[in-house]
């Protein structure tokens, strides 16, 4: 009934009878059936009895390096009788081994567990398994290492260009097994064949990338595809953690390392072709920060370039059109690549940084042509009276994001005032929108772009009011209305000689009326007359038809002396009402020259006013329509040398005032610091006006000195770009 | 419920000192961890008070109940010696410190679900084709109605149809009940009915108990402390059944002649006794004894020993000898393999099988060094130090072995609190052992075992003596420089009593390292 054999483990009673050699005989001769997979033939007891004696018998080391040799052996016999470099199935060859070897060391560990327990423990050596697992490494992983990598990179590489069937199972339980073998504290993976699988996922990448003959737009799907594939791909053989490097080196080579091409070619193809959905892929496949922003900066130069392209429309006659058109399509532009940027990425504010940066470039092309043009722009805008709110809305956020990126912000903003003032007094907006855009602007810039605005605004409603109290207290004859201005607020010069003018004698009457009106109200005022500013409307009948005829205030009163006398010449004229002279051929060129306001007649007719020329009232003068209006005309070169005059004029304010713009900011600066070097200083202005314009490196210096000559700043006596203040 | 048994004041007593092993060893004998003393001081409250971290842990895995709401537990935390033992105090939560058991039970209940060693043998199957694989010996040693059924109608079979209607969770729990597995679950009023019932027709009356008084309890944290309660009381009922059963076992056991080791003829141990084996043990006491006995015994037992672990779950001839029938289970017609013990009395071997069935840890210290070894050989780590522990416990030992038979025992075998327990004694009386000319052998022994180790300039084995010299007359390490500096003055100062004994103590003992030319 019991027919197995049994040995006890035990005492160290019986030393004598059982030698080393006689224990190891029994062990060595099982070992071998082990190997054999002939282990149910075994007992357990009598091994681990052998083991035992041995080990209790101190002998431990002695075993211990018997079983090294032994299994040692063995890995190199079956290297001489099982693995064959040219055999087919050289993968499978070697799994088999391994899983064999696992087995019978398994099964030899059991055995020897009172030897790891006692001797491996306390001489820190590694337990027979592992002992065992390091000699299959150091003979049969590193003999084989080379053809063994290789062979396996060939299969990944075969896998990658889809070329065969590929055994994944062998690759996989290959990987499994050189992450179960420890290396230099590590994994056998990990030490050996990662850096090489990731040094030939470089260069089989690295070629694919070379030569790459594809469309370049199509350069992101494939990279995309690539990606997918090797996901695919490493799902079968690697653990996710691998996979994630691997697909890192993937990118790094598609991209990173051709990030020029890349940025270079596929970015502005891209753009071109107008394949956002390519644009989106490709910085979803560069996560590298750096590489990130060299492809915002192509996208960004690929804007400067579409922008520079837009070019003012010289074929429109009127620099108003032009400036529109333009204004437009620059806004279409940026609008355009808003979207597409930041459909890109949610949280990545980079894209629309791309787009203004570019955008920027474009208009400091010119700053101040592009200020005037962004005036012109709005006061189109304003002019036009069909806008709805809405659409008034975006047109204010389009100019004010414009105005952001301009360098001369002060040079608009001396544009806009002029033309907002003629807008007022030529009544030619609602107040309601000229408000919410400087409201908006107070908003985006600060209180000191509304200042003069508001002034202004103020002065248009106070001279509502006064106007209506005015009609209230005295009979007017006329139509009429005053509007009272504050210099300060006002873009305009005053007329040297008007006081002198003589008005027609109603007109006396009732300028006088409203001044001794005003006074009454605000004394202590010098109310001045500007009439160039103003304009007549004034009802004739002529020959064959009634017209209501609106004109500048000069001309207006050169027609009334009409009423009286039936011909006069120019000097004469000019005696009767004080106009000065300049002023005077030009409403005379106007209602007597200009073709379709001719309403007096010239003697003799011809283009140019003499002091003899004679002039009487044109009765057969005739419009289409009832209403007239008189367009101040300019004589040829005066029409020339005004336009230049007044952008003169305006540059020239506009100088003046960041003279005392940037000397108030550094005065600021130095008494708060109270010395300072010139670079830095240079610096902090520069940071402090940068909303209003940029300071440049002469005008800085202009301000330097003229500071120091009016003494609020010295210069150091020994270092000449150190200043002091001077209290 | 206080306690005033012997062994309880035991306990208290080496929870003060920290013992762990002692106190491992008095729980295991089933000492009721909650009980209080005199004082109504609880064995948790007196670790954390002494400040014994380990013990802390101990106590608590073995199932020592630190509830922050009721006063002992409070007063636990309170008297804590430090901030340490209170976290782990505070951290223990009692309704998730659900596997609080004795080794035993804990070994048990692994066996439920266990199949490496594939010593499952029966098969319960239920209606809805659910079956249970279970141990014969284990189901007849806890239920008599199981006992009955096994030895009678089901005595043939590997498979028992159980009731059609039982519901799925009432035999969980008690195949749960029947392995020591802690209780989790909660019942509605029918699944409790059935079990009830079931506890009725198994004998099982206390679980029948628990289940009447957890019914009226609707907090599942008072269930859960109902639960840990009564597995205490589920635990020491499986140790008496266990107990019994061993009982069975060495009442069956047969008397064969050997020859060269085996057994001569067939042997007729009844094979549906009412042991119900797996595997026979034979001890014996030398190689070449002409007989030893035979115990039937269980393989799901035997595997708490490494050593057998290995041997019935690898694929060696004593595995492989087993055949499965073609449910899956063992099949009880094949023979049974005769696996030995190392060579021992049987009164050793029986032991052994008492603390591998039951946790049985008091070692007679006669037998202890034959435990130690036979616990060594067969790998069972806790035994071992048990025997060790008895060992230093003793005080008759010494009267039939030396103390450099303690040395010995405690070098092959690695065991660190037997070296230092054979240090104290010589420190003790160096007097005496100065003049026995053992002590040089072992001196010149630890000082070997020490160049096969490392290279260091220490001897163990001395540094030891001394330490405990130190003890002995109470001097710490301060003192020794003032002896140092006052043997410079030529005895200007006037030493303590203690001091100077010690003195004449460590002069003995360097006399002899300086006779054996050994420097340390």
């Amino acid at each position: 009934m019991f027919k197995i054999q049994i040995r006890s483990p035990g005492g160290l009673d019986n030393k004598s009878n059982t030698t080393f050699d006689a224990s190891w005989k029994i062990l060595k001769d099982a070992i071998k059936l082990i190997f054999d997979g002939r282990v149910s033939e075994l007992s357990f007891q009598t091994l681990f009895h052998a083991v035992y004696c041995i080990t209790l018998r101190r002998q431990g080391e002695k075993l211990y390096e018997e079983l090294h040799h032994t299994i040692e052996r063995r890995l190199q016999d079956i290297t001489r009788t099982h693995l064959h470099s040219e055999s087919e199935s050289y993968l499978r060859d070697i799994l088999s081994i391994w899983y064999n070897h696992c087995e019978s060391l398994r099964l030899i560990s059991n055995v020897t567990m009172y030897l790891d327990k006692v001797y491996c423990k306390e001489n820190r050596k590694p337990p027979i398994y592992h002992m065992g697992l390091d000699l299959f490494r150091d003979i049969i992983l590193k003999s084989s290492k080379d053809q063994l990598q290789d062979l396996m990179i060939q299969n990944i590489n075969a896998a990658r260009s889809k070329a065969s069937q590929v055994d994944f199972d062998s690759l996989r339980s290959l990987v499994e097994m050189m992450e179960t073998i420890t290396d230099e504290d590590s994994t056998y993976y990990a030490t050996e064949f990662e850096p090489f699988l990731l040094h030939e996922t470089q260069e089989y990448y690295r070629s694919h990338a070379k030569y790459y003959s594809g469309d370049l737009t199509a350069y992101p799907q494939e990279v995309e595809s690539l990606l997918c594939g090797e996901r695919r791909l490493d799902a079968k053989f690697l653990n996710s953690d691998v996979s994630i490097k691997i697909a890192k080196v993937v990118e790094e080579i598609m991209i990173s390392e051709n990030i020029h091409i890349v940025a270079m070619e596929v970015v502005p193809e891209i753009l071109r072709t107008e394949q956002y959905s390519s644009l989106r892929l490709l910085f979803g496949q560069c996560q590298i920060q750096n590489d990130r922003k060299k492809l915002w900066k192509q996208c960004s130069q690929y804007i400067v370039g579409e922008g520079l392209a837009i070019a003012e429309d010289l074929n429109l006659k009127k620099k108003t059109q032009v400036a529109v058109k333009w204004m437009q399509e620059m806004i279409a532009l940026k609008e355009k690549y808003e979207v597409v940027f930041k459909s890109q990425e949610d949280d990545d504010l980079n894209g629309l940084q791309a787009v203004n940066e570019a955008l920027s470039v474009c208009f400091n092309q010119n700053s101040r042509k592009t200020a005037e043009n962004l005036a012109i722009y709005l006061d189109s805008m304003l002019r036009a009276p069909s806008t709805s709110e809405e659409s008034f809305k975006k047109h204010i956020d389009d100019c004010i994001a414009v105005f952001k990126l301009l360098k001369d912000k002060d040079f608009f903003e001396k544009l806009y005032q002029q033309q907002m003032s003629k807008r007022l007094l030529q009544q030619r907006s609602s107040l309601k929108f000229e408000k919410m855009f400087v409201n908006r602007m107070r908003e985006e810039v600060g209180a000191v772009f509304a200042q003069k605005p508001d002034g202004m605004f103020r002065d248009i409603a106070l001279s509502q009011t006064n106007n209506t109290r005015f009609h209230q207290a005295y009979h007017v004859p006329v139509e009429y209305e005053m509007n009272v201005l504050t210099p300060t607020c006002w873009p305009f010069q005053q007329m040297s000689n008007e006081e002198d003018v003589v008005l027609p004698s109603a007109l006396e009457a009732l300028k006088l009326d409203f001044e001794n009106h005003y006074m009454k109200t605000y004394s202590g005022r010098v109310l001045k007359w500007a009439y160039h500013l103003g304009s007549m409307d004034i009802g004739i009948q002529f020959s064959k038809s009634y017209h209501i005829i609106t004109m500048p205030v000069f001309a207006a009163i050169i027609l009334m002396l009409f009423e009286d006398y039936v011909e006069l010449t120019a000097q004469e004229i000019g005696d009767l009402t004080h106009i000065e002279e300049k002023e005077l051929i030009r409403n005379l060129l106007t209602i007597a020259v200009a073709p379709k306001t001719r309403l007096l007649k010239k003697q003799p007719m011809n283009k140019k006013i003499l002091p003899s020329d004679k002039f009487r009232l044109n009765y057969s003068f005739s419009a289409p329509s009832t209403k007239v209006k008189v367009l101040a005309v300019l004589s040829k070169q005066d029409s020339d040398s005004q336009g230049v005059m007044r952008t003169n004029n305006t540059l020239h304010d506009v100088a003046m005032e960041r003279q005392g713009c940037t000397e108030a900011a550094v005065v600021r600066l130095m008494k708060g610091a109270s010395k300072m070097y010139c670079d830095m200083l240079f610096e902090e202005t520069r940071k402090i006006l940068c909303h209003r314009f940029d300071v440049t490196p002469d005008l800085f210096q202009a301000s330097l000195e003229r500071l120091v000559e009016r003494e609020y700043l010295q210069r150091d006596s020994e270092e000449s770009s150190f200043y002091h203040y001077l209290p | 419920m206080s306690s005033t048994s012997h062994d309880f004041k035991e306990l208290c007593f080496w929870c003060r000192l920290g013992d762990l092993e002692n106190v491992d060893r008095l729980i295991s004998k089933g000492v009721n961890v909650n009980s209080i003393d005199e004082f109504n001081n609880s064995p948790l409250f007196l670790a954390s008070l002494c400040g014994h971290e380990e013990l802390v842990k101990l106590l608590l895995q073995r199932g020592a109940v630190c509830d922050r709401d009721r006063h002992e537990g409070a007063r636990c935390i309170y008297g804590a010696l430090n901030d340490s033992i209170r976290n782990i105090l505070l951290k223990y939560d009692i309704s998730k410190a659900v596997d609080l058991k004795q080794p035993f039970a804990s070994h048990l209940s692994s066996q439920l679900s266990d199949t490496s060693l594939k010593s499952h043998d029966i098969i319960l199957r239920f209606a809805n084709k659910k079956e249970i694989r279970l141990h014969r010996f284990l189901l007849a040693t806890r239920s008599n109605y199981f006992a009955q059924q096994l030895h009678g109608p089901w005595s043939g079979y590997t498979v028992a149809e159980m009731p059609q209607d039982a519901p799925p969770v009432a035999i969980d729990i008690i195949s749960g009940y029947v392995y020591l597995v802690p209780l989790l679950h909660n019942l509605n009023k029918q699944e409790s009915d059935w079990l009830l019932q079931f506890c009725e027709e198994l004998g099982f009356s206390s679980l029948a108990d628990f289940v009447k008084r957890s019914r009226l309890l609707a907090d599942q944290a008072q269930i859960t402390k109902l639960m840990t309660e009564y597995q205490h009381t589920f635990t020491e009922e499986a140790r008496g059944q266990m107990g019994a059963l061993v009982e069975d076992i060495f009442k069956q056991r047969l008397k064969v002649k050997l020859i060269d080791e085996f057994p001569t003829s067939r042997v007729d141990i009844p094979r549906e006794g009412s042991v119900i084996p797996d595997v026979y043990v034979l001890v014996k006491n030398s190689d070449e004894a002409k007989s030893g006995l035979l115990y039937p015994c269980h393989r799901s037992i035997l595997a708490r020993s490494d050593y057998f672990h290995v041997m019935f779950s690898s694929s060696f001839g004593e595995a492989s000898s087993y055949q499965l029938t073609t449910e899956g289970v063992v099949d009880r017609t094949s023979p049974f393999p005769v696996v030995s013990f190392p060579n021992c009395e049987p009164s050793v071997a029986e032991l052994i099988l008492c603390y591998l069935y039951f946790d049985k840890t008091d070692v007679p210290w006669e037998l202890a060094i034959a435990v130690l070894k036979a616990a060594d050989s067969l790998m069972i780590d806790r035994l071992k130090t048990m025997a060790a522990v008895s060992i230093t416990q003793s005080s008759e030992f010494l009267s039939v072995y030396s103390v450099f038979d303690i040395l010995h025992t405690a070098w092959e075998f690695r065991l660190e609190r037997l070296e230092h327990h054979a240090a104290k004694i010589i420190a003790d009386q160096i007097g005496y052992y100065t003049s026995q000319p053992q002590l040089k052998e072992v001196i010149l022994e630890s000082c070997d075992r020490l160049q096969a180790r490392e290279e260091t300039d220490t001897i163990e084995l001395v540094d030891d003596i001394r330490y405990y010299l130190m003890k002995k007359y109470n001097v710490d390490a301060d003192d020794l420089d003032d002896l140092k500096w006052s043997e410079n003055l030529k005895g200007g100062f006037e030493e303590s009593e203690e001091l100077r004994l010690y003195q004449h103590d460590y002069i003995m003992l360097d006399d002899i390292l300086q006779e054996l030319g050994l420097e340390a």
